[in-house]
C-alpha cells in the first residue's frame, strides 16, 4: 500500500529529474561538458515563473492564458540565459581542457546561486497556486492527485517533443552530427555554434519547465533550490549513460523512485547521499552508464 | 641468447585484432628493426611489451621471466625502456628534470628522508644530478637543460625522449619511429646516436621506423608486420626483396628519401 | 653531528612559535588574532590541496570531507578522552596544566591527520582510477557522503552539531602546523622522488613507463593531502568550539579549489591566495556579503583569462 504511494511520488520526482537530466545529457553530447549550472537554470525557471505569476496577478484570477504565459515567459527567459551562458562563459573555452570548462561551469553555478540570493533575497517565496490540487484517484490510502498526474503527463509530452526534434528535424540532425564531431560537422557546412546555442536553448527550456512543474506541488521557491535536484539529475544522466537521451529519461525515473524508497525505508537523511553512492558506483563500475557505449582508450 | 620473446601473442580492440598470434624475438646485443605499413600493429606490440596492455592470448618473456601480468613500472624496473611515437615528454618540466625523474627507480631514500633532508638524501640527489647531466651531454642536449621540455624544437624533443629512456638504464630500448618528422640531416645524426647507444652503452635496441634508409642503414635484422601478423623476417636486403613485403607496401609508397 | 643540529633546530622552532604566541596574544587584539588563525588554517588547506590538484594533477573537489573527518575526530578525542587524559597527566604524572593540554592537543592533531589520511586512502584507491571531470565529480560525491555519514552519527552530535569543544588552537599550534605542512609538501615536491608527482600530472602513461608506480603516487598524494586537511579541520574545530556538518559542504571544497586555482601551481601562490581570500572579507566590509559572488567571478574570469593560452596550443 504504502509502497504504491511512494512509487507514485517517486515517478513524479523522477519525471522532474528526467527533464533536467535531458539538458545535462544534450549539452554533454555536443560539448563533452558537465554543465554544472544546469540545476540553477531549473531554479531560475521557478523564480521567473514566480515573478511573472505575481506580476500577472495569477493568484487572484487564474485563467488559462495567464497560466500559459507564466510557463512560456519563464521558459523563454531561461532559454535565453542558457544561450547567454554558453556564448560568454563556455564558448571561449572550447579548446581548453575539459576540467577548465568544468571549473567555469562550477563558477557560473555559484554565481547564479549567490547572485540569486542577492537579487531575489535568500528567503523562500511562495509560488501562487496556478492549479488547485484535486484528488483524481483514491484507493484506501493511495492518492493520486491532478498535479502529480500533470507533472508526469507534461514531462512525457515534452520528452516526446524533444525526441521528435532531435530525430526528425534538420536542427536535430545537425545536433547529432555535432555531437559526433565538431570538425566533421563544420566541414559539411553545419553551423556548429548555432547548433550548440540551440542545444543550450532546448535544455534550458526543459529545466525551466521542470522548475515550474515542481513549484505546482512544492511552492517554496528559493535561490538554492537547484543544487540538489541539479546534482541528482546529473547522476540520473550518468546512470542512464551520459550523452544518451533515452538513458537520461530512464535514469531520471530510477533516481526518483529509488530515492523516495530510500527515504521511506532507510532514512531520509541518507536521501541525498544515496544519489552520490549511485554516482560513484556507476563511475567506477560502468562509467558508460546503463545505455551508453564504451570503447577502450586510445594511446 | 634470447632477451625478449613474444610467444603467440594476441590482442584485440573490440572487433579489431591489432596483434594476432605473433611470435617475435630480440636477441641480446641486437639492433633489430620492426617495420610495416601504418596500422600494422607495431605500436601495439610496444604497448604489449611495456605492460600498457596485457595480451589476451600468449605470453611475453624478458630474460625468461613473464611480463604479461606486470605493470609498465615493473617492466621498466626489469630493464625495458621506450620512447613514444607521439612524443610524451613531461612538457612543463625542465629538460634536466625530465631526465632526473626518469632515474626514479634508482632512488633508495624513502619519503621520510626526502622530507627530513638527511645527508644521504643530498648525496643521492647529487648522484642523480650528475648522471642526468652526463646523459644530456651524451645525447647533445647540455645546452638546453634549463628549458622547459615543450619549448624544445621537435628534433630535440625526440632526443630528450631517448635521453629519458636511457636514464632508466635499460637493457632493451624500444624506439617508436624516432626519425618521424626529421629532416635528412637530423636523421643522419639520429642514426649515429642510435648506433652509439647500441655500441657504447651495450643496449639492445628494437626500432620501429618508416624510413627505409634508416632501417637499412643500421639494423642487423628486420621484422615485417602487417595486419597484426609477422609476414617476413631477415637481413635488410632479404626483406626488401620479399614478395609479401612488397605486396603489403603496395599502394603504400615505400619512403625512400 | 647532523642529528644534534636537527634536534636543536626543532627546539628553536618550538621556542620561536611559543614566544610568538605569547607575544601576539599579549599585543594583538583578539579579532586580528582570529583572522590570523583562519588565514593560517586556509593556508594549510590550500597547500595540501595544491599537492593533489596542482602538483599531481588529480583534480579533487572533496577536500572539505577530509577536513570534516579531522575536525570531528579531534573534537571527539579532546572532548571525550581529553578529560580522562588530563586527570591522568595532572594527578598521576603530576604534569602542569600546560603540558597536559600540550600533549592532549598534540595527540588530537595526530589522530585527526591519521584518520583523515585513512579516509583519503579509502576514497582515493577506487576513485583515482577516474580522470579529469569524472574524478572531480566523484570526489565531490565522496565529500558529501562523508558529510552525510557524520550527520547521521549521534555520538558527534548529528544534526544538532558538536558543542563545547575546548579551545586549544593558538598561534603556537597554528605556526607549527603551517610550518610542518609547508616543509613536508615543499621538501617533497622539490626532490627527485617528489618530481614523480609532477611527472604524473604531465603524462601519466609516460610516468608509469619510467618506472613510477602511478597508482601508489596518486593515492599517496591524496593521502598526504587528506592528512593535512584533517589537521586543518582539527585546528578549526578547536578554534571555533562548535562543529556542524553544514560547514563542510562541497561549497567549502570549492573555496579551497578557488584558492589553488587562483594561486597558480606553486605552493607560495596557493598560500598567498589563501591569505588574500581570508583577509578580503575582513578588509572590505561590503565584501563579506558578496563573498561567494566574488569567488564565482574569480573562478570564471581566471578560466576565461587562461583560455588564450589553451587556444594557441
Ligand atoms: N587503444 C586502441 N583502441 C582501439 N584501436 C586501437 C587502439 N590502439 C591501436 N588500435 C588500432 O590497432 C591497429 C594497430 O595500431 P598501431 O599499433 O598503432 O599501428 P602502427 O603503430 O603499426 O601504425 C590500428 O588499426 C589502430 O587503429
Ligand atoms: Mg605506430
Amino acid at each position: 500500500m504504502q509502497f504504491l504511494q511512494q512509487l507514485i511520488n517517486g515517478i513524479s520526482w523522477g519525471s522532474i529529474y528526467a527533464l533536467i537530466a535531458l539538458g545535462y545529457t544534450m549539452v554533454y553530447g555536443v560539448l563533452r561538458l558537465i554543465n554544472f549550472a544546469h540545476g540553477d537554470i531549473y531554479m531560475l525557471g521557478a523564480m521567473f515563473g514566480y515573478y511573472v505569476a505575481v506580476f500577472l496577478g495569477v493568484a487572484e484570477h487564474a485563467s488559462g492564458v495567464r497560466v500559459l504565459s507564466v510557463v512560456l515567459i519563464s521558459m523563454l527567459g531561461c532559454g535565453l540565459i542558457g544561450v547567454g551562458i554558453e556564448r560568454f562563459c563556455y564558448r571561449p573555452l572550447r579548446k581548453a581542457p575539459r576540467l577548465a570548462a568544468l571549473m567555469t561551469a562550477v563558477g557560473v553555478s555559484l554565481l547564479l546561486e549567490n547572485g540569486g540570493q542577492l537579487i531575489f533575497g535568500a528567503d523562500p517565496k511562495f509560488f501562487p497556486p496556478l492549479i488547485h490540487t484535486r484528488e483524481i484517484f483514491r484507493f484506501h490510502e493511495i492518492v493520486l492527485n491532478n498535479i502529480q498526474l500533470m507533472i508526469f503527463a507534461v514531462s512525457l509530452l515534452l520528452m516526446f517533443l524533444l525526441h521528435w526534434i532531435v530525430m526528425k528535424t534538420r536542427m536535430g540532425k545537425a545536433m547529432r552530427a555535432v555531437s559526433f564531431s565538431h570538425d566533421a560537422a563544420g566541414l559539411v557546412g553545419i553551423p556548429v555554434n548555432r547548433v550548440i546555442s540551440f542545444t543550450f536553448f532546448l535544455g534550458s527550456l526543459l529545466a525551466a519547465a521542470a522548475g515550474i512543474l515542481v513549484s505546482l506541488s512544492n511552492p517554496k521557491v528559493e535561490p538554492l533550490m537547484g543544487i540538489m535536484p541539479g546534482l541528482k539529475a546529473f547522476v540520473a544522466a550518468v546512470l542512464g549513460g551520459i550523452g544518451n537521451m533515452m538513458g537520461a529519461m530512464i535514469g531520471g525515473l530510477i533516481m526518483g523512485i529509488s530515492e523516495v524508497l530510500v527515504s521511506g525505508y532507510i532514512s531520509s537523511t541518507y536521501r541525498d547521499a544515496f544519489a552520490f553512492f549511485i554516482l560513484i558506483f556507476i563511475l567506477l563500475y560502468k562509467p558508460s552508464g546503463l545505455l551508453g557505449k564504451t570503447g577502450p582508450e586510445k594511446l | 641468447m634470447n632477451l625478449l620473446e613474444l610467444k603467440n601473442c594476441t590482442l584485440s580492440f573490440g572487433g579489431l585484432t591489432a596483434v594476432s598470434h605473433l611470435n617475435l624475438n630480440v636477441n641480446e646485443g641486437e639492433l633489430v628493426g620492426l617495420i610495416g605499413p601504418n596500422g600494422a600493429g607495431k605500436t601495439t606490440v610496444f604497448n604489449l611489451m611495456t605492460g600498457i596492455y596485457a595480451p589476451s592470448g600468449g605470453d611475453i618473456f624478458f630474460k625468461d621471466s613473464s611480463l604479461s601480468s606486470l605493470r609498465p613500472s615493473q617492466v621498466c624496473r626489469l630493464g625495458v625502456a621506450r620512447t613514444f611515437q607521439n612524443i610524451r615528454l613531461f612538457g612543463n618540466m625542465s629538460v634536466l628534470d625530465n631526465v632526473r625523474v626518469a632515474q626514479y627507480i634508482y632512488l633508495n631514500r624513502g619519503l621520510w628522508r626526502t622530507v627530513l633532508r638527511t645527508r644521504s638524501f643530498y648525496e643521492e640527489e647529487e648522484q642523480v644530478f650528475k648522471k642526468a647531466r652526463e646523459i644530456l651531454n651524451w645525447v647533445g642536449l647540455s645546452q638546453d637543460e634549463a628549458d622547459e621540455a615543450h619549448n624544445l624544437p621537435y628534433g630535440k624533443q625526440r632526443r630528450l625522449e631517448m635521453a629519458r629512456a636511457l636514464a632508466t638504464r635499460p637493457h632493451l630500448l624500444l624506439l617508436d619511429e624516432p626519425a618521424a618528422g626529421m629532416n635528412p640531416f637530423e636523421k643522419e645524426e639520429l642514426m649515429k646516436l642510435i648506433e652509439r647507444i647500441h655500441r657504447e652503452l651495450k643496449v639492445s635496441i628494437l626500432l620501429i621506423e618508416h624510413d627505409m634508409k634508416v632501417v637499412m642503414g643500421i639494423c642487423h635484422r628486420v621484422m615485417v608486420m602487417d595486419h597484426g601478423e609477422m609476414i617476413a623476417e631477415g637481413t635488410p636486403n632479404e626483406v626488401q626483396k620479399n614478395a609479401k613485403v612488397i605486396e603489403a607496401y603496395l599502394g603504400q609508397q615505400i619512403n625512400n628519401c | 653531528m647532523k642529528s644534534i643540529r636537527q634536534v636543536l633546530f626543532c627546539v628553536a622552532i618550538l621556542c620561536f612559535f611559543f614566544f610568538l604566541n605569547h607575544f601576539l596574544t599579549l599585543y594583538l587584539n583578539p579579532y586580528y588574532l582570529q583572522i590570523l588563525i583562519y588565514a593560517g588554517i586556509n593556508v594549510i588547506l590550500a597547500i595540501s590541496l595544491n599537492l593533489v590538484n596542482a602538483q599531481t594533477g588529480q583534480f579533487s573537489m572533496g577536500h572539505a570531507g577530509f577536513m570534516a573527518v579531522g575536525a570531528y575526530a579531534s573534537a571527539f578525542f579532546t572532548d571525550r578522552v581529553g578529560p580522562l587524559l588530563h586527570s591522568f597527566f595532572t594527578h598521576v604524572l603530576a604534569f602542569p596544566d600546560f603540558f597536559s593540554s600540550f600533549f592532549i592537543f598534540g595527540f588530537a592533531l595526530v589522530i585527526a591527520g591519521c584518520l583523515s589520511a585513512g579516509a583519503g586512502f579509502i576514497v582515493g584507491l577506487p576513485v583515482l582510477r577516474l580522470r579529469g571531470d569524472y574524478l572531480a565529480i566523484a570526489t565531490l560525491g565522496f565529500g558529501e557522503i562523508i558529510r552525510v555519514m557524520i550527520l547521521n552519527m549521534d555520538v558527534v552530535g548529528g544534526a544538532r552539531g558538536f558543542t563545547d569543544i575546548p579551545i586549544y588552537t593558538n598561534v603556537f599550534w597554528l605556526g607549527l602546523c603551517v610550518y610542518g605542512t609547508w616543509m613536508v609538501i615543499g621538501n617533497l615536491i622539490h626532490s627527485t622522488k617528489g618530481r614523480a608527482f609532477l611527472a604524473i600530472r604531465e603524462d601519466e602513461v609516460a610516468a608509469e613507463c619510467m618506472g613510477i608506480h602511478t597508482t601508489k603516487y596518486k593515492v599517496g598524494a591524496f593521502v598526504i593531502g587528506a592528512f593535512f586537511a584533517g589537521v586543518g579541520g582539527a585546528l578549526l574545530a578547536h578554534e571555533v568550539g562548535y562543529l556542524h556538518t553544514n560547514s563542510f559542504t562541497f561549497l567549502r571544497s570549492i573555496e579551497i579549489v578557488v584558492m589553488v586555482v587562483l594561486g597558480g601551481t606553486s605552493l607560495v601562490g596557493s598560500a598567498l591566495a589563501a591569505i588574500v581570500l581570508t583577509l578580503l572579507p575582513e578588509v572590505l566590509r561590503f565584501f563579506s556579503e558578496y563573498r561567494m559572488v566574488v569567488y564565482s567571478l574569480v573562478l570564471i574570469f581566471l578560466m576565461l583569462a587562461r583560455a588564450k593560452k589553451w587556444k594557441s596550443t
